[in-house]
């Protein structure tokens, strides 16, 4: 759970208290809880915005940004597209292209089709 | 398929190559990996995703059958708890599975690449399975290229050099 300290305007601060007193809110921070949760439900554009800029800055995952947004990872991976953002997805440079080829040596094929059949594409 | 069932050395993977494959209606090149399993989170995820992007149905239509989903040992679930601090639940649960079966996680998610390799893990991404599927007669390099292109340009994947005959 995190903190945040902020300072709004007196009246504000009087709505809130006076809010928690009438038993609308258990406390301030379940009222300033709601508030939040509250404008990211109203405001769909600015929950994907944040979820964007978060992964762009390397901040989060493309997991971390789908739930942020309330979306499935692949219409995450079509909206970063849609913003102009580069995917960390794939190989990352020549290094890591030169990893894969070494790590591909690894892999086997099941021995269920015979080897001098012509290449095959379904 | 239980803890017991396990390939020695597994091919375990996340969402990623599995879904580059699906997208390509070309899984079987993947299905056919000697050792190829996933696990649970991961298909939760492609059921997740599954009614905005349709192509991910055969991916889920493989589970099982073609592609083995393991079972969590209490062992990997507490693997997979301690990396969730760094990883999307699948590849959490992906990489705990791979790392605690001396196998290899397969995935094109850059952060879980860093994050394994990093960890000691062997990671192979879609290119590595074009390249073995080449090396093993599967199919040829033209298809490759083919199917590395529709990636690059239909779904953001990033990759140094467009044609597989670069990566020798």
């Amino acid at each position: 759970m995190a903190r945040i300290t902020g300072s709004y305007p007196d009246d504000l601060d009087l709505l809130i208290e006076g809010a928690v007193e009438a038993g609308v809110f258990g406390g301030k921070s379940d009222a300033l809880r709601e508030f939040v949760r509250e404008y990211f439900e109203a405001h769909e554009n600015e929950r994907i915005a944040a979820a964007v800029a978060l992964y762009e800055r390397e901040r989060i995952t493309l997991g971390d940004a789908a739930r942020l947004a309330a979306v499935d990872r692949w219409t995450m991976r079509d909206i970063l597209r849609e913003h102009g953002v580069e995917l960390r997805l794939g190989l990352v440079d020549e290094d890591d292209a030169a990893y894969e080829v070494e790590a591909a040596r690894e892999l086997e094929f099941d021995d269920e089709d015979s080897s001098d059949e012509e290449p095959r594409a379904k | 398929m239980t803890g017991n069932d396990l390939p020695a050395n597994p091919s375990v993977l996340n969402t990623t190559v599995l879904s580059n494959f699906a997208h390509i209606d070309q899984l079987w090149i993947v299905a056919d990996l000697s050792g190829i399993c996933t696990v649970p989170v991961v298909r939760e995820e492609l059921e997740h995703g599954v009614a905005n992007h349709p192509y991910l149905q055969e991916a889920l239509d493989a589970l099982d059958d073609e592609i083995p989903v393991a079972a969590i040992s209490d062992t990997v679930a507490n693997r997979e708890a301690v990396v969730g601090e760094h990883l999307d639940p699948g590849e959490a649960q992906a990489f705990a599975l791979a790392d605690a079966h001396d196998g290899r996680l397969l995935t094109d998610d850059g952060d879980a690449r860093s994050f394994a390799k990093d960890q000691g893990v062997t990671v192979v991404g879609s290119v590595g399975v074009l390249l073995a599927a080449i090396d093993a007669g599967r199919i040829d390099e033209a298809t490759a290229d083919e199917w590395l292109s529709k990636w690059i340009d239909e779904i953001g994947y990033y990759a140094p050099y467009r044609t597989i005959s670069e990566y020798r």
